[in-house]
């Protein structure tokens, strides 16, 4: 019998490609192109003759350097991120309709970053601005608060989601009060809740990066409970699970990640719902698939829209929020018809 | 596996559920857990899962325990409804089986797939090991959580009536199947149901719950005479033999 729960090789493979074709078109795109065949050289030369022959011009060595290759991978961990994230939500949860921003984080990381305009604060951390790190604390205050509520009404999967939604509207509602009494902060407000990547060279990279990995492999590795979760909560113990701690580990961990994405990226809607229900449909249903698959074609898409919004309409930008939505929703339509059920 | 309560008592609130049960499985039985509606049956299998809190004492193998979950002991445990996760095959459903088999970082072995390839012959569902278990139908849907207590090489089966939404022919079918498995590998089979004509060639012991007090364990064969049973359920009943000489019987409702 072979290894069911091996990620298929031909789904690998392919995966990895559109991730590569994706940060190929992320660094030659946007408003200045740079010819293909130059970056390919590049890249060879930065490795074999330390960039000495290389055609390109000093100033398009520091886009790609300092620019377009951090925005990629900024681009790339936050769609990885989101997309984990919304897996562990589905898996948790049992509901295809669970995404990262379930229990209230998009509300709090909304109204953090809201506060932080409206009261012109300074709270920069690290390589953190004053809003990303105001929608970072918002998000897991939320978070927490939606833990502490449910854990004193029964602490039930269905109390957690209903303490999500109660504090949402509740955050939600204060962010709407603090938007109307500030009218000349709503288009900041705005372009921040419609999601962009903020870049600064590699700082934001390096704050996302050691929680995407921590992250990642610990949801990772609770695909198999994940994956019995299937089941009843009493079958999942029967078979040597402990599904209340995958719960509270796998709900942790993908509230962090999200926290910490969308500290960078704004309230980005669509991938981490999306994304897991296009890898189940193609490779299974199994989370010890799913989560892996996931992060790539997450990475993948999201990096995808990010060099769309910054090429479309190049010097300006497009909402990357805007292009996630605009592009995932009629693709999920597809996805629907063509899973006949089986979502 | 060995299986004996003492004065064991579940609450939820103030309702008391499980009032003092005293009860002694012997290893290796084939049990019947009997009761109206109501009565706490499958109350009593998740306390003794382990899924639920309950005062008193339960004893496996005659050692203390708190249930059997929380002993890490193999067993399985089969709700009324089944669990038919979208798009997991067969196979991927008794590899579960392997959980606490498996390595947690190095996933399945080679003995664990062997395990799960023994199961699936033993059910006779090699042929479907492919196919999605949302696809089986209810008949196929027992063998495979049967086949599944194999690959867990699971020494207790707690089953809570699992014959519940099949057919005449589907129920003989699995209890059949039941009664093989547990006699090849000696494992204590606890199933609450309804339905004591099927079990009447099958089962050896009888545990019979009313208002969530035991009312009897012991022989299941003694239990199986119409005054206790009008007792238990509170109606008129009549008795017939098959050619066999097993009673079948049979609600009259002459007393509604």
């Amino acid at each position: 019998m072979e290894d069911i729960f091996r990620i298929p090789r031909l789904a690998l493979t392919v995966s990895f490609l559109i991730l590569g074709f994706a940060a190929l078109a992320s660094i030659c795109l946007g408003a200045t192109k740079i010819p293909i065949l130059n970056i390919f050289e590049f890249m060879w030369d930065s490795f074999f003759t330390s960039g000495v022959n290389s055609s390109l011009s000093e100033i398009e060595k520091t886009i790609i350097m300092e620019w377009r290759l951090p925005r990629f991978v900024l681009g790339a961990l936050v769609g990885a991120s989101l997309s984990v994230a919304g897996s562990g939500f589905q898996g948790v949860f049992r509901n295809p309709l669970a995404d990262p921003f379930l229990l209230g984080s998009a509300a709090g990381a909304g109204l953090g970053a809201t506060l932080v305009i409206v009261t012109d604060l300074n709270v920069s951390f690290l390589f953190l601005g004053s809003v990303q790190f105001g929608a970072f604390l918002g998000a897991l205050v939320a978070v927490i608060a939606a833990a502490i509520i449910s854990s004193s009404s029964g602490r039930t999967t269905a109390s957690l989601l209903l303490s999500g939604v109660a504090v949402a509207a509740f955050l939600t509602a204060c962010q709407t009060y603090l938007m109307q009494r500030n009218f000349v902060s709503i288009q900041e407000i705005y372009g921040w809740l419609i999601g962009r990547l903020l870049t600064s060279g590699w700082g934001e990279v390096l704050i996302i990066l050691p929680y995407f990995v921590f992250c990642f492999s610990i949801i990772f590795m609770y695909g198999r409970e994940l994956d019995l979760l299937r089941m009843s909560e009493d079958e999942s113990k029967a078979l040597g699970g402990s599904p209340l701690q995958a719960k509270i580990v796998v709900i942790s961990c993908a509230s962090l990640m999200t926290a910490v994405a969308v500290s960078v990226s704004g309230l980005i809607a669509f991938v981490g719902l999306v994304i897991p229900h296009v890898v189940r449909l193609a490779v299974g249903a199994s989370y010890r698939i799913i989560i892996p698959l996931s992060a790539i074609i997450g990475a993948a898409f999201l990096s995808s829209a990010d060099t769309f919004a910054r090429s479309a309409v190049a010097p300006a930008e497009l909402p990357i929020g805007v292009i996630t939505a605009f592009i995932g929703a009629p693709f999920f339509v597809l996805i629907l018809k063509l899973s006949k059920g089986t979502i | 596996m060995q299986v004996a309560a003492e004065k064991l008592s579940v609450n939820f609130g103030k309702k008391s559920i499980l009032k003092g049960l005293s009860f002694r499985i012997p290893s290796g039985s084939f049990v019947a857990l009997l009761g109206p509606n109501g009565s706490g049956k499958s109350t009593l299998l998740k306390a003794v899962a382990g899924f639920i809190n309950f005062t008193g004492c339960l004893y496996v193998n005659s050692a203390r325990s708190r249930g059997l979950t929380t002993e890490k002991k193999l067993f399985s445990y089969v709700p009324q409804n089944l669990s038919q996760p979208a798009g997991m095959t067969l196979c991927e459903y008794v590899m579960l089986g392997r959980t606490s088999h498996s390595n947690w970082f190095l996933g399945e072995r080679e003995k664990d797939y062997a395990a799960v390839a023994n199961a699936l012959d033993a059910l006779k569902l090699s042929s479907s090991s492919n196919q999605l278990v949302t696809t089986l139908s209810g008949g196929e849907m027992q063998r495979a959580t049967l086949a599944r207590a194999l690959a867990q090489e699971a020494t207790c089966l707690l089953l809570d009536e699992p014959t519940a939404s099949m057919d005449f022919a589907r129920v003989i079918e699995v209890i059949n199947i039941l009664d093989e498995l547990r006699s090849r590998y000696k494992f204590t089979v606890v199933m609450a149901t309804h339905d004591i004509n099927s079990l009447s060639r099958y089962a050896d012991f009888g545990l019979v719950l009313k208002d969530g007090s035991s009312l009897y364990s012991g022989k299941f064969s003694a239990i199986m005479n119409r005054d206790f049973l009008e007792n238990l359920y509170d109606t008129k009943i009549e008795c017939v033999k098959n050619k066999k000489g097993y009673p079948l019987f049979f609600a009259t409702a002459d007393n509604l």
